[in-house]
Parts: C-alpha cells; sequence; structure tokens
C-alpha cells in the first residue's frame, strides 16, 4: 500500500481519537464540583467577581454550548488561553514538552538499549541461576514505586555524595546557552532518567528475553548454526534483529504509561514537565489547559503509535502496510 | 537429580510468589481477628522503634505500624481485585461482542477500545480522584475505566481465533442462540489469558493506588500502604520503619503479582514452557593436533546416543545408532514422525535443540573426529566440528518457510554464509557464488533480493537446497527436503537433488518419511524405529526382502505403482515412545509376529546379507 | 555479549561522570552575588496578583509590586498595619475618609515616579471588576487625588479596621500597579505586563522559567535602598523530602513552613550549629468549624460535648509532638488585651462528653456508635494531623467519624456550599478584630456554621466603628462569651509557622528582627545573606 495513503489515513484517525478525548475530559471537568473562579477568585471572594470570572471564561453558558464553542476553537487550530496565566495554552504545552520528552526519552531509549541487552544476555541459557535471578529482579524493578526509588536516589546521590543535583532541570547559577547549558541539562537528567529508567527497564529485559528465547528456537536459527555462524554473531545479528520486533511492538503500546510515570518522576524532581502542567491544571480547573494538555499527550501516543507501525514494516518485510 | 532441581528453581519464583499472594490474602482476610492493636489507635508512644511491643514499631500519631500494615493488605488487595474484577469484566463483555459479531459492531468498539488505549490512563484517573474526590470506590473505579482496554483487545483476539472452532460451530448449527454460544461456549475457553493479565493489572492498580497518595490524592481513612510510605517518607529520619515496612510490603505484593502472571502465562503457553527447558552439554574432549581429512568413509557413526530434557524427564531420541556412509554414496534413513531420524541429522552436525545433548558414541567426518564417547572434540580451541560445517557438510532443512530467516532477503543470507568462510572474499564473488548455485537449481538470480515469504515454497525450498551446496560440501544432509510441497514439485525437486549427486559426486542423507522418496534416490536405506535403526540395507534388498516387520509393515502400507504418496497408515498400535523403557523388543507391542521372547529380550542385530542387517530375534517374521 | 553491555554501562558511566564534573555549579566564593532561593511547591498561577487568588504566584509579586499599607508577622507586636508606599495616614474625625500621604523617591522599576495616580487608578480597576480586594475596598465610595503624593479614600460607613485590614489584603492581592502601563487593559489579566510584572519594590521581574522558577534581582533604586541580596529565585521544589534533602546538602538557605521537617525533629534540628529552627506565631488559629445546619449539630448539647471529648494535649503530642500552643479561648495569644481570658472552651472531659451525648437522645447504638459524621480537611499538613487525631478522639465517645479529604477548589466550593458536617479551619482575629464580622456575624463570608447570634450581630456592628478602644476591647470580650457559649466553632491551638534557617542568613519575615520591615509575609527585602 500506498505509504503515504497510510500516514494521511492514519493521521485522520487522529480526528475522532481528539474529538473522544475532548467529550470525555469536557464532561468529566463539567460534572465535577468545584471551577476555576473559585480558585481565581479565592474563598471570600465577592459573588460578582465569581460571575464576572464565569462570564469571561464562558463558564456560565450551558454545556452543550461551551463543548460546542470549545470544539469549534480547537477545529480552527486554537487551544485557547490558560484560565490562570492567560497565556495561549498551546505556548504553554510547548514550554513544557521539551523537558517531558527529554526526560522520557532519554529514559525510554536507555531502558530499551539496556534492558534488550541484558534480556538477550540472559536468553543465552535460558533457566540458568542467571535468567532465574535477573528475570526476577527485573520483575522486581517494575513493581518498584517510582516515588520512593526517586527519594532514594536523592539521598543517596544528591545528599550522600553530592554528585548530581535533585532539583529542577537546570541550576540557578548555570549558564543560560550554549554547551555549558547542555551540560547542566545533563547534570540535572542523570537522577530523574535513571529513576524513570529503573522501573522501565525491567519490562524490556523480560519482553528481550522471551523474545530471543523464543527466536533462538526457529528453524532459521538452526540454519544458522549449521552453517557455522559463531554464537555471537547469531544472537546479535539474527535473533535480536528479529527479538527486537515486539520490544518496538511494546514500545510504541508503553509510550503513554511512560509518560504516567513521568509525573510521579516529575514531582519528585521537580522537573518541568508536562505530567506536572497537567496535575497543576487539574488542581487549579484549568479547563483549556487540561483539555490542549490531554490532546497533545493522546496525539503524541497516537504518533508514537504509527511509528512504531512504520518501524515495525521496515523490519519486518512480511508485514504490508 | 539435577533436572528435578532446575525444574523447581524454576517454579520457586513461581511458588514463592503464589506463597506471598496466600500470605497476604490470609492476613487481609483474617486482620480483624489477628490479636494487633487497632490500626487507627492512637494509644502507644509516637515513634516507638521496633520492638517487642510493637514488633514493627509505632508511627507519628503512635500507632502500630504492624497493624496498619495488615489492614493495608485488606486495601492493598480490595484495590486490586475490584479494579481488575471490573476492568476484565468490561474488557470480557466487550471484547468477545466486538470478536464475535465482527463488522460493523467490531469497527466501532475496536476504535474505541483503540482511544481508550490513546489516552495515558494515569491521568485520566487522576483526572477522576482529583475532581471527584479521594474516595477508594473513585480511585478503583478510575483504575478499571482506564485499564479495561487492555483485557478488550485480548478477549477479542481470543474470540476471534475461537468461534471458527468446531464446537462453537457446531453449537451454533445446534441451534444455540448468539448469546448463548459466547457464554457458554466461547467465554469459558477464552478466559485464560485475560485470567493472565489480570494478575499483572492487580499489581497496577496497587501501584496506582500507592502513586495516587504520593499526589496527595489517597483515601483518607482507608489505611493504605502507599500512604503509609508516602506519610513515611517525611519522618524518614526520626522513624525510617515507618516507609521501610510498607514499602517492602508493597514491593513484595505487586513483584508477586507479575511472577505470578507471568508463571501462569508460562503455564498457559506451552511454548514459552519449553524454551525453559535446556540441557548441560558434555564438556568438550581437547585433542592435540588436528588430523587432516583422510580418504575413507565420508561419515562414521558409531553408537550414538542423543537425549532430550523434557519436564517429564530425559527421553532418547537417538539410542545407539551406527553407520557409515561412502563417498559419493547416498544413505535414506524413513520412519515414522517421532522415531529419531531429524534428531540423528541434527547430532552428526551438532546443531541440536538447546535441551538436546549427545551423550554417547563417536562421530569421524571425513576422517576428522569431530565426536568422542558423545563429546565434542577440540583442538586449539576450536571445535573440530566448526570447520567442516557447510564446508564438508550442509544440511538441507525441512520447510525452507522457517528455516530461511524472513527478515533478511534470501541474496543476503547466501552472501553471508558464503563470506562466513571465506573471509577474503569480496562482496561481488559472494554474490556471483550465490548467483550460481540459483542457476545449479533453477532459481532465476533476480531472485536474490526476495525476500522467503515472497516466494513460492518450491522455490523457496530450491534456495534452501542452494544454501546448502554454496562451499561444494562432500555430504548434505536432506532432512525432508519435500515435506509441505506438492507432489509434483516434490518430484522435481527430488529429481534435481539426484542429478546433483551425480553432478557434484556428494554423498547425500535423505531423512524423510517417505519410502517412496528414499527408494528413488538413495542407494540404501536405513529404517529407524524408537531412536534405533531397526533395519538396513541397499535399497533393492529393502524392497525385495524386507527382514524387520516394522520394514515390512512401512512397506505394506507404501501405495501400488503411482498413487500419491502417503504418511504410512495402519500400523496397528501407537509408535514406541522414546520415553518408555521395556526390557523387550520395542516394536512387540505393534508386532503381528511378535512372541514372549520378543516381549522379555532385547533382540540382536542380525547380519543377514552383504550390508544388509536387522534388529530382531526373528527376522523375515520368525523365519526361525 | 557480556563484552558489549560492560563496554556500554563503561561508556555511560564515563558519560554521566564527564557531564557530572563539566557542570558541577563554581562554588560560592566571597564576591559571587547572593542569591536567595525560595522553594515553592507548584507553580505560579500567573504573575498578575489583582485578579487572582495564588498563594504561589504572591509570593515573587510581593516582591517585585508594592503595597499601599502592608502588615507582616510583625502585628504580633501590636502594630496593626504599617506604611509601604504610604508615609503616613490620618482618619478624618468622622470616620469616613483616610488621607495617605506617599513616599516620594518611590519609583518604578522603568523609572517613572509612583504617585497618587497610580494607587487611584488600581483601587479603582479593583472596584470596577470587583477583583480579590473589594473585600476590602467595597467599602470606598470615591478615591480623591489633591496631589501627587497624596490619595483619600472616601468611605461609605466608617470602618475602624479598614486600614488594618486593607494592610491584611495587601499581603495577597491589591498590590499597586502602574497607570501608565497599564491604563487601556482590559483588566488586570490581559496585556504584556500579566507575566512580566513592572513594579516598584525591592526586587526587579527578570524571567519566569515556567514549571522551573522564577528570577527576581535587587532593585538597586528602591526607595527604601536597595535589598541585601542581589537575587531572590522561587524555585518549585514538588516533593518535601527532596526540598528537605537538598537543605540538608546546602542547596537551599532555608525551609518555609510548607517544608518544615516532623516536629519531632526540633529537638534534634536546635542542636545542630548549622541551622536555627524559627517558630512564629500569627493572628490565626486552627480550629473546627461545626455545621449548625446538619443534625446532630444543631444541638448545642451535642456541640458541647464535642467540645468535651477533644483533648488538645494529645492532639498536640501526637499532631505536633507538643510544639503548638493549646487555644481555649475563642482568640489566639497575639491578641493580648482582646482575649477574654474568662471565656473558655468547655475543657477535656470524655466521662461528661458521653454523659451529654445520652443526655441529648444519642445513646450508643449497634457497634458502639452514637451517629455518623464526617471531618474535612482542606489539605493543609497541619489541619490533616489534628484531623487525624480528631477523628480518632471523637470515635472514643461513640461518634463515628469519617475523614474526607478535598482539594482546595473542591474545598473551597464546599464550604460555601455549607456542604459539611465538621471541618478543620483557620479562624482570623486580626489585625483588627473586626474580623469577628467575617467569621461569626450572619451572614458574613466565613460564617460557614450558619452561625446566626442577634445578640453578636449587634454588638459587632456597634463595634466596627468604635473609635473608643476600652469600649471597642469590652464588646469583643461580649463576643467571645457569646461564641464559647453557642459553640459554632471550637478552637484548638494558636497557628505556628516553623521555618529552618541556615546559619549565617538572617532577616526573614518569620524572624521578630523583621517584623514590620520585611513588607508582607511573603516578603525577602530584609533577607541578609553570610557576611553582609
Amino acid at each position: 500500500m500506498n505509504l503515504r495513503r497510510y500516514v494521511v489515513l492514519r493521521l485522520l484517525q487522529l480526528v475522532p481519537v481528539t474529538l473522544v478525548v475532548i467529550i470525555i475530559n469536557f464532561l468529566l471537568v463539567h460534572l465535577a464540583p468545584g471551577d476555576v473562579s473559585i480558585i481565581l477568585a479565592g474563598d471570600t471572594a465577592d459573588p460578582a467577581y465569581l460571575a464576572a470570572i464565569r462570564e469571561r471564561y464562558g463558564l456560565d453558558r450551558p454545556f452543550l454550548e461551551q463543548l460546542w464553542r470549545y470544539l469549534v476553537q480547537v477545529g480552527s487550530g486554537d487551544l485557547g488561553l490558560s484560565f490562570r496565566s492567560r497565556e495561549p495554552v498551546f505556548a504553554e504545552i510547548m514550554s513544557r514538552v521539551p523537558a517531558t520528552l527529554l526526560l522520557v526519552g532519554t529514559s525510554l531509549g536507555l531502558s530499551v538499549i539496556i534492558g534488550t541487552v541484558i534480556g538477550t544476555w540472559i536468553a543465552r541459557r535460558p533457566g540458568s541461576t542467571t535468567d532465574s535471578v535477573v528475570s526476577a529482579l527485573a520483575v522486581g524493578l517494575f513493581s518498584v514505586p517510582v516515588f520512593w526509588l526517586g527519594l532514594m536516589l536523592v539521598l543517596f546521590f544528591a545528599v550522600q555524595l553530592q554528585m548530581f543535583p535533585a532539583m529542577g532541570m537546570s541550576s540557578v547559577d548555570g549558564p543560560r546557552e550554549g554547551p555549558g547549558r547542555i551540560l547542566d541539562i545533563l547534570h540535572h537528567m542523570v537522577l530523574p532518567v535513571l529513576a524513570l529508567m529503573t522501573v522501565s527497564v525491567g519490562q524490556y529485559v523480560r519482553l528481550a528475553r522471551s523474545a530471543v528465547a523464543e527466536v533462538m528456537g526457529e528453524s532459521y536459527i538452526t540454519t544458522v548454526r549449521a552453517i557455522g555462524f559463531p554464537d555471537r554473531t547469531i544472537m546479535m545479528h539474527y535473533a535480536l534483529r528479529n527479538a527486537l520486533l515486539p520490544v518496538v511492538t511494546v514500545l510504541g503500546l508503553q509510550l503513554g504509561l511512560v509518560l504516567t510515570g513521568a509525573v510521579l518522576t516529575e514531582t519528585v524532581f521537580s522537573w518541568p514537565g508536562l505530567g506536572r502542567l497537567i496535575y497543576d491544571a487539574i488542581l487549579a480547573r484549568d479547563t483549556p489547559v487540561i483539555m490542549g494538555a490531554f490532546i497533545a499527550m493522546s496525539v503524541t501516543v497516537a504518533f508514537a503509535s504509527l511509528i512504531t507501525d512504520l518501524v515495525y514494516a521496515f523490519l519486518d518485510p512480511r508485514v504490508t502496510l | 537429580m539435577v533436572p528435578a532441581l532446575l525444574a523447581l528453581s524454576r517454579r520457586a519464583a513461581f511458588l514463592i510468589s503464589a506463597a506471598i499472594v496466600v500470605v497476604t490474602v490470609i492476613v487481609a482476610v483474617t486482620a480483624p481477628w489477628l490479636p494487633l492493636p487497632d490500626p487507627n489507635g492512637m494509644e502507644a508512644a509516637p515513634y516507638e522503634p521496633p520492638g517487642p511491643g510493637h514488633w514493627l514499631g509505632t508511627d507519628n500519631y503512635g500507632r502500630d505500624v504492624l497493624s496498619r500494615l495488615a489492614w493495608g493488605a485488606q486495601l492493598a488487595l480490595i484495590v486490586a481485585l475490584v479494579s481488575s474484577a471490573i476492568a476484565s469484566m468490561i474488557g470480557v463483555i466487550l471484547g468477545s461482542i466486538s470478536g464475535y459479531f465482527g463488522g460493523t459492531v467490531d469497527a466501532l468498539l475496536s476504535r474505541t477500545i483503540d482511544v481508550f488505549l490513546l489516552i495515558p490512563s494515569f491521568f485520566l484517573v487522576l483526572l477522576i480522584v482529583a475532581l471527584f474526590g479521594s474516595r477508594l470506590e473513585f480511585t478503583m473505579l478510575a483504575i478499571a475505566l482506564t485499564t479495561w482496554p487492555r483485557s478488550a483487545r485480548i478477549m477479542r483476539a481470543q474470540v476471534l481465533s475461537l468461534k471458527s472452532r468446531v464446537y462453537v460451530q457446531a453449537a451454533r448449527a445446534a441451534g444455540a442462540s448468539h448469546s448463548r454460544t459466547l457464554v457458554r461456549h466461547i467465554i469459558p475457553n477464552g478466559l485464560a489469558p485475560i485470567i493472565t493479565d489480570a494478575t499483572i493489572l492487580m499489581g497496577l492498580a496497587v501501584l496506582t493506588e500507592a502513586g495516587l497518595s504520593f499526589l496527595g490524592l489517597g483515601d483518607q481513612n482507608a489505611v493504605s500502604w502507599g500512604r503509609m510510605i508516602f506519610d513515611g517518607q517525611r519522618q524518614l529520619r526520626i522513624a525510617p520503619w515507618m516507609s521501610i515496612f510498607p514499602g517492602i510490603a508493597l514491593l513484595l505484593l505487586v513483584a508477586s503479582f507479575n511472577l505470578l502472571g507471568d508463571g501462569l502465562n508460562e503455564a498457559l503457553n506451552p511454548q514459552l514452557r519449553r524454551l525453559v527447558a535446556r540441557a548441560t552439554p558434555k564438556p568438550t574432549m581437547p585433542v592435540g593436533e588436528a588430523r587432516p581429512a583422510t580418504p575413507g568413509p565420508i561419515l562414521d557413526v558409531s553408537n550414538l546416543r542423543m537425549s532430550y530434557r523434557l519436564d517429564s524427564g530425559p527421553i532418547m531420541a537417538v539410542d545407539g545408532v551406527s553407520f557409515r556412509l561412502q563417498q559419493g554414496e547416498s544413505l535414506g534413513v524413513v520412519g515414522e514422525s517421532g522415531c529419531g531420524k531429524s534428531s540423528l541429522g541434527a547430532a552428526i552436525l551438532q546443531v541440536m535443540a538447546p535441551n538436546a545433548t549427545t551423550v554417547a558414541g563417536d562421530v569421524d567426518l571425513s576422517g576428522v573426529p569431530i565426536l568422542r564417547d558423545g563429546r565434542r572434540v577440540v583442538s586449539h580451541d576450536r571445535e573440530m566440528i566448526a570447520d567442516l560445517r557447510w564446508t564438508m557438510a550442509a544440511m538441507i532443512f525441512q520447510s525452507a518457510m522457517n528455516a530461511l530467516n524472513p527478515v533478511i532477503p534470501v541474496g543476503a543470507q547466501l552472501t553471508e554464509a558464503y563470506r562466513l568462510h571465506r573471509p577474503d572474499a569480496s562482496h561481488e564473488e559472494a554474490l556471483a557464488r550465490a548467483g550460481a548455485v540459483f542457476d545449479l537449481i533453477g532459481v532465476p538470480r533476480e531472485r536474490l533480493g526476495s525476500y522467503p515469504h515472497e516466494l513460492s515454497g518450491g522455490m523457496r525450498q530450491r534456495v534452501m537446497i542452494a544454501l546448502s551446496l554454496l562451499h561444494e560440501p562432500k555430504l548434505v544432509i536432506a532432512d525432508e527436503p519435500t515435506t509441505a510441497l506438492d507432489v509434483l514439485i516434490q518430484d522435481q525437486i527430488l529429481g534435481e537433488l539426484d542429478a546433483l549427486k551425480h553432478q557434484m559426486g556428494l554423498s547425500l542423507i535423505l531423512i524423510s518419511h517417505d519410502m517412496g522418496a528414499v527408494a528413488e534416490s538413495c542407494e540404501r536405506v536405513a529404517v529407524m524405529y524408537a531412536g534405533e535403526i531397526v533395519e538396513m540395507a541397499p535399497t533393492e534388498t529393502i524392497f525385495c526382502s524386507p527382514q524387520h516387520p516394522y520394514t515390512r509393515a512401512l512397506l505394506a502400507a507404501l501405495p501400488t505403482v503411482s498413487g500419491p504418496r502417503r504418511v504410512p497408515v495402519g500400523l496397528p498400535g501407537e509408535p514406541f515412545s522414546v520415553g518408555e523403557t521395556t526390557p523387550g523388543c520395542r516394536f512387540a507391542p505393534r508386532c503381528s509376529v511378535a512372541q514372549d521372547l520378543c516381549r522379555s529380550s532385547r533382540p540382536p542385530r542380525v547380519a543377514i546379507g552383504a550390508g544388509h542387517e536387522a534388529l530382531c530375534h526373528f527376522p523375515a517374521g520368525g523365519g526361525a | 555479549m557480556a563484552f558489549s553491555a560492560t563496554r556500554l554501562t563503561r561508556f555511560c558511566l564515563a558519560a554521566l561522570a564527564l557531564a557530572a564534573v563539566a557542570a558541577s555549579p563554581p562554588r560560592a566564593q566571597a564576591q559571587q552575588p547572593a542569591t536567595l532561593v525560595v522553594p515553592q511547591l507548584g507553580e505560579p498561577k500567573t504573575l498578575s496578583p489583582n485578579f487572582a487568588s495564588d498563594s504561589l504566584g504572591f509570593a515573587p509579586t510581593s516582591n517585585v509590586y508594592s503595597h499601599l499599607v502592608a502588615i507582616d508577622w510583625g502585628v504580633n507586636k501590636g502594630t496593626g498595619a504599617y506604611g509601604d508606599l504610604a508615609e503616613s495616614w490620618s482618619t478624618s474625625d468622622d470616620g469616613k475618609a483616610v488621607t495617605f500621604k506617599l513616599h516620594k523617591t518611590a519609583k518604578w522599576h522603568d523609572g517613572k515616579p509612583v504617585t497618587s495616580h497610580d494607587v487611584k487608578f488600581t483601587f479603582d480597576t479593583v472596584i470596577a471588576r470587583k477583583y480579590p480586594a473589594f473585600v476590602v475596598l467595597k467599602n470606598v465610595r470615591e478615591i480623591t487625588t489633591p496631589d501627587d503624593n497624596t490619595v483619600v479614600l472616601h468611605l461609605i460607613e466608617p470602618e475602624v479596621g479598614f486600614v488594618p485590614m486593607l494592610a491584611q489584603v495587601s499581603t495577597w492581592t491589591g498590590k499597586i500597579y502602574p497607570k501608565h502601563l497599564w491604563e487601556g487593559q482590559d483588566g488586570f489579566d490581559k496585556g504584556p505586563l500579566v507575566n512580566a510584572p513592572v513594579g516598584s519594590g525591592p526586587f526587579r521581574f527578570v524571567r519566569w522559567e515556567r514549571g522551573g522558577l522564577v528570577e527576581l534581582e535587587a532593585n538597586k533604586d528602591y526607595f527604601r535602598g536597595p535589598p541585601k541580596i542581589d537575587r531572590l529565585v522561587f524555585r518549585q521544589v514538588t516533593d518535601v523530602n527532596v526540598a528537605r534533602a537538598e537543605f540538608d546538602s546546602g542547596r537551599l538557605q532555608f525551609l518555609n513552613y510548607e517544608y518544615a521537617p516532623p516536629l519531632a525533629e526540633v529537638a534534634a534540628l536546635r542542636r545542630d550549629p548549622k541551622l536555627k529552627v524559627v517558630f512564629t506565631p500569627s493572628h490565626f488559629s486552627r480550629d473546627i468549624q461545626l455545621n449548625l445546619t446538619r443534625k446532630p449539630l444543631d444541638k448545642l448539647e451535642v456541640r458541647q460535648a464535642i467540645a468535651h471529648a477533644i483533648d488538645r494535649e494529645a492532639m498536640n503530642r501526637l499532631a505536633f509532638s507538643g510544639f503548638w500552643k493549646p487555644a481555649v479561648h475563642a482568640s489566639v495569644e497575639s491578641q493580648g488585651e482582646l482575649i477574654n481570658r474568662d471565656a473558655r472552651f468547655p475543657a477535656f472531659d470524655r466521662a461528661k462528653a458521653e454523659a451529654l451525648l445520652d443526655a441529648a437522645g444519642l445513646p450508643r447504638g449497634a457497634g458502639g456508635w452514637r451517629f455518623d459524621i464526617s471531618v474535612t480537611n482542606p489539605n493543609f499538613p497541619d489541619c490533616k494531623a489534628m484531623m487525624e487525631v480528631l477523628v480518632q478522639q471523637l470515635r472514643q465517645v461513640g461518634i463515628n467519624a469519617k475523614l474526607e479529604q478535598f482539594d482546595q477548589a473542591t474545598w473551597f466550593r464546599r464550604q460555601a456550599e455549607k456542604n459539611f458536617d465538621i471541618s478543620c479551619y483557620f479562624t482570623r482575629y486580626g489585625p483588627d478584630p473586626d474580623a469577628f464580622r467575617e467569621h461569626f456575624m450572619t451572614g458574613g463570608g466565613r460564617n460557614n456554621m450558619s452561625y446566626s447570634s442577634a445578640e453578636l450581630d449587634q454588638l459587632a456592628t456597634r463595634a466596627a466603628t468604635l473609635q473608643n478602644k476600652a469600649e471597642r476591647t469590652t464588646i469583643y470580650h461580649q463576643i467571645q462569651s457569646l461564641i464559647v457559649r453557642d459553640l459554632p466553632y471550637i478552637n484548638l491551638f494558636d497557628e505556628q509557622k516553623t521555618t529552618i534557617i541556615r546559619t549565617g542568613w538572617s532577616g526573614f519575615n518569620t524572624e521578630p528582627e523583621a517584623f514590620d520591615k520585611a513588607i508582607t509575609w511573603f516578603g525577602y527585602y530584609t533577607v541578609t545573606p553570610p557576611g553582609r
């Protein structure tokens, strides 16, 4: 099938997805007690001001009208203004996206690489003591609450060893641009990435292990063994490549889950990411930001799954798009 | 002993995790009756370290940590069970409806499932709980509402595969309604993976609840491990026990749920279980200098024994096989499936499955010792067989679809194999050689860039043959090279193989269940039964005067004249299982002429004529 | 395979180490500009403090903007309010006009002078749009500006507590905006200055790194003289435990009350020469409001029983390790003479509580419970600790109490809708005792209890207009007697803030030396770094 047509079709599917996401969230926020007017006006505010805020933000209109107005607005590519900071939601989200992408992307990338390497390594001898221990450890790792792990890392690396900072993405005194800034951010990234990576790496260890072990039992591996390829070549060149397929699939599906882990990690390390933005927005009933962020995240996940499918098709010639 | 221990250690994780879950359940259920203080009671002194009065210490309000841990177990299990039960239920219902009815219903539901999978679930939980209050009911409902698509997807796939099953079709044909068919016949049979996934969901639910507690959105009235950890973290410097114990408990329970899920998955999925078994290979046997190849038999196999390690114990698939093959000679190895003929081929080239090992026997390939007493012969840290694979002896595997790597173009598979043994060869040379063998076997050169799945079955098998001929080996072991191909192609390929044999002076071992195929291309035939060669003779002799009752039975099952060749049928009884032991002849239970002697003592190997021997008390039907 | 794994690990470690070495911030030196990092639990909503109630935004904006009058924790020394932009003020004899004289040297951060027109513009806008500061300014009829340095607020009704209340509110909102920059904007939530404030305070706005920090720098031209720190950074530290770790590791110079360690640690902390622990009282209490419209709380005996059931000493020990001051009067210690020491809440007496409940027709029933009740907690750490104990104490007299917790928005809404049984609350008694009206008068803004006493209404209304201090005091004593008799709320503790400060740093607004100088509860003007 024509690649461009496929991509366009898949992107078109984003429309109903966005629609459902909007409706679900709009409904939830609308049904919930409390709205932004109380947050902004404070608890002793004059009723007139509460009414004025509701009017200014269109909260005084019937639900369906609010929804319709919002849909029309989003349809025209405008996510609106934040109820709190009164700045464009799109800009607010974009100011947080790099931080989240950096954190999630790096830890996910490292998890996949390290997890696959370890998983492949233990798959050489399935059933061995090493395999049992490492597999159990992998399960243990993704059973650790990330906030607990985060604090432990802080106490050890930031307080005890004074090696890495534990708050934010850059230092107050740090350089604002150039390579110094990059190094500063890298330095701040170490602990949050380590925390997030630790809890997600186990998944890929298990996945790679079973995938490689399964591939190693395939006939074509027997063929290359018979041809005389050394074990390491077979493992790295043949088994790994075939075993990557399920890893790639899960990677796409898991992005949402990792974004999730990010809100807890972002909280522990005061990371200025999307997760915290949503959390703050929810507590402040900042509907435009909540909606915008949910849309952004769903679209990101959808894109990730599209890219996953493309990569899968590239890796596995049997798959046609 | 060793396998048993290994099997135990494999199950240890499963058993331990099951035990942890059981203990948690018991503690949770009996918490109200256990001799523990009120988990909310503030009678004791705050910050009391673990000691005889309070085994796990007290918290900042003087509440007993052990008691709170026990009550927390109750909450953890409620959260785990209720949220995963609701999620699974929604998933099962929507998934089976979607899979069963298909069409528009399926399209609609699948889309919905996809959309829900795209929404980061934790944030939805966060939204629901933050907006509607941090009550446990909301938390559980929110977790369920965001995780059901997982179960729905699994269920849908299950139903899709189940609804075409015979018994389901039968139920429909017998007039069962849709709902009855679904509820009675489909859902119960498709539940296994849902249950597996539910245990993973349980772990997820417990972690989610803990995460919400961390964000200050936990239920205030509930004694939850998540909250205990979170509250305890603040007191870490004065009362580390406050967060450490619930932390350990949470970790253990969630890990147990996950390990349990893994174990169930393995139990329900035999393919995964097979991977776990692995045989310990015998140590290698070093020799001084490698002897150069000498003239003589191309292959000399003596008393070769190979065993598989299975969960049920070891079985001997090749049990004392000896034969010689001269340069240019061809030998057919025939027998029913499971008789050990394919294992024999794998054992000669030492490419057995991971759970198989040669336990005894010698093999010499072209005069080079490669196996002594089941141990691989090593010279200068290099296995002798390593230098001979593919250059001296190559193999044609059955079902080329599986034997060729699906994600690499066939040409690349050939050139890589070529350059492995000729490291100095350029890519062009390798390509030229690949083209040359393609020519030889009649595959158009333009197929070099194709992937295996793009080729027809016959074409794939030819590619496999081309691959084996790459280095002009002296010996080719062809393991069922034509199975799964249609008859016309089978004949073509066998013919081509025969022609090549003569053209290149190949020695050939043709492993097949098909007497007819062997008759056409082999000079000698070895009949295998239950791991042993029961009769070996020149092809003509086997066909004209078969001595062993099994050989005769095989030949009797062969259709006459030009009828279609089939797997031998009509042999009475079940084939001997190689795992069984008997003091007598292994064929005796199925043998029409068996006598008491056959059942009580091992038959001797009787030489009948030139190159003709049989493993039988009464060759040629009790001719004694 | 194993080899590659090792190599990869080694590579990663090397890269990390390199990053660590290269990015290690330069150690502070004597000549280094002094930076104070203030940790904050979350992101400011906006940097325009006049349209939104936003405690996380008020912290930076209180240091960028000036106020007409201000108070801070110094109110405890008896000062109702002090001037910020106002150099002095006077009230007309009829109590209906307050005239403020402004400092002549105050300048906006863009160099323009601050004038009375800025004050009039700001307050007029607040009144017109009913912004949060309207709660005080609603008594203003008209604002006049006789000259550039004089502004007169004409009141509708005489109000003795007007200036202290204006100072109180100014801590949060009602900060003075520059007219020349804001004129023409559609309200204080529109335009380029919303999140890039230009004020006249001791610090200038530098940048707001979203999700990270708000950075301010010292205003060298500040009319009271430049602050002693060069840079003031409000940094988000969203996990209290991490903030504590960062304090321990020396990267934070102080921890304010939101991050205060458990009080059980205070004894150990006090022995640490590297830091000091500061307790700061306030004019708020920590108490519970009882919803008089809910059964059986409408019965006085039940409220009395609840009061008897409360053991403040035990609560203090469990929730605050004994470091707070139990409050038994309808006021807090900082109010001095205004406290009616004869009006006491019913003392702890469990037997009496049970007897009262029995008498009220609420005997122990199934499971030993008399009735169900929910205790609401607005997710403040100290409230949470107290309510946790309160629930247990109520349960001991047979009241089946359950905790419920809501986030701020929901809690505010539920309180306003009077949708609660018992809720933790923070009643205010200063800076002027007129605060009683807001909390206890029929229909008062914070009278969530639906308490209504004609006698109290009449007394409080009269006291608000009285200039004579002794006479006022008497009336407020009477009011306290009424409250203790009717029990619409039960006072539990004087509110107390805990701050820990690294040795060498001084002048924080919670320290007595900075009272009346720090400029609002969020002010850091007086903070002095080590060696200055």
